[in-house]
């Protein structure tokens, strides 16, 4: 038996590397215990950077959302845009066409309003009176002068002149042509193009810028002359015409039965005569 | 039953009408018609109106002293007067402002023109 294997010695050498094995059993368990930590660490990094990174990317979706958004807002907005010139088209259109039917409103009542106040009154004065309201109020004029044609046709004699180039109009002969003798033997209105400033009524004669003749059974019974405008009244309307049209039809008719009715008899007593007139035509119908 | 009231003073019948139709078109606006100063005062003296429109040249009593008489009037004295004048005829028409009318149209009447100040007198949309 060996010095070396000596029981005291194995007993020593069994503490020996029972000791060293537990020391290294310590070193390897703190390493471990480090490499845990450190990975640990690591863990923690990672799970911050997938934070971080799950926030971004939902940052980037919220953006991306966001756009989508703004493209459909957008989208919306030239939708609205376009939808809101149309309506502006169409609320022009409207403007205009009501305009259109206020300005024909107001037409159709001057031809209403003249055609009823001509065909209301019997009384001369204010049959004139009316001719002329309708030639200042309705139309805008400033002169003119109502001639009555003589019974022969053959001269006009001035029954009514109003404004200043009116005053002192003279006779007019029906038998030497003429714009006022046309219009006499056509019945048919006339209206200059080109409205010139009135000048006095002198040895050149009247310079009318309209002839209205007053035409009853195919006659002209009566002529108006048309020689001025009312400062602010620059060219004609198409009412004027029409207008004019009714005073050569409906005026005629008024001056007549003006004349035919006699005040201090009446209106019923009037009709008698034509009651008479009725009987004589229906006989001379029947044979 | 109307909700507006308006007196039209004016002589010319035609002219009246022109502007009785232009008022037809307000809804719900009653019209009194008198053909001269005198006849509208004897309106006033028994009824209240929303708003007065009157000619300015007109015999018996023109449209001057009617709006005159209105504004001395403690019931009427707040009443929108529109004085209707003709073209040109300034003076009449700073003459009747000076005197208190609301507002002026002139001839010839247009129906737009009659509907607009009425309108904006009596605030109606």
């Amino acid at each position: 038996m060996s010095k070396s294997d000596h029981p005291h010695d194995l007993t020593a050498r069994r503490e020996e590397f029972l000791r060293s094995f537990v020391r290294r059993g310590v070193e390897l368990t703190e390493e471990l215990l480090g490499e845990n930590r450190v990975l640990q660490e690591r863990l923690m990094s990672l799970e911050q950077d997938n934070a971080r990174m799950r926030a971004q990317l939902a940052s980037d979706d919220a953006i991306r959302e966001l756009l989508t958004k703004i493209e459909a807002l957008e989208r919306e907005r030239q939708l609205l845009m376009s939808r809101s010139t149309q309506l502006e088209t169409v609320s022009r259109q409207a403007e205009g066409r009501y305009r259109e039917i206020e300005h024909d409103l107001t037409e159709l009542a001057s031809l209403y309003v003249a055609g009823d106040q001509l065909a209301s009154h019997l009384e001369p004065r204010r049959v004139v009176r009316n001719i002329r309201e309708l030639l200042e109020q309705l139309v805008g004029v400033r002169s003119f002068v109502l001639y009555r044609v003589e019974p022969s046709g053959a001269r006009a004699v001035p029954l009514a002149t109003h404004g200043p180039a009116g005053e002192g109009a003279p006779a007019i002969s029906l038998t030497e042509g003429g714009p006022i003798a046309d219009a006499c033997l056509t019945g048919v209105v006339w209206v200059a193009d080109r409205i010139e400033p009135a000048g006095p009524v002198g040895a050149a004669g009247l310079k009318p810028i309209a002839i209205v003749p007053l035409v009853a059974a195919d006659q002209a019974v009566a002529v108006i002359v048309v020689l001025e405008l009312l400062p602010h009244k620059a060219r004609w309307e198409a009412v004027d015409r029409e207008l004019f049209k009714l005073l050569s039809r409906r005026a005629p008719v008024s001056l007549i039965a003006s004349g035919l009715h006699k005040s201090d008899v009446g209106p019923r007593a009037a009709l008698s005569s034509f009651d008479e007139a009725l009987q004589v035509s229906t006989r001379e119908g029947r044979g | 039953m109307a909700d507006y009231s308006c007196l039209v003073v004016e002589d010319s019948p035609m002219m009246r009408q022109l502007i009785v139709f232009a008022l037809a078109r307000i809804r719900n606006m009653a019209v009194t018609e008198a053909d001269d100063g005198i006849a509208g005062l004897k309106r006033l003296a028994s009824e209240r109106f929303d708003i007065i429109i009157t000619d300015i040249n007109m015999p018996i009593m023109d449209g001057l002293k009617l709006v005159k008489r209105v504004r001395m009037d403690e019931r009427h004295k707040d009443t929108p007067v529109i004085v209707i004048t003709t073209e040109g005829s300034s003076e009449d028409r700073e003459r009747a402002m000076a005197l208190g009318a609301s507002a002026y149209i002139t001839k010839p009447i247009q129906a737009p023109q009659v509907i607009a100040k009425v309108k904006e007198l009596l605030k109606i949309e």
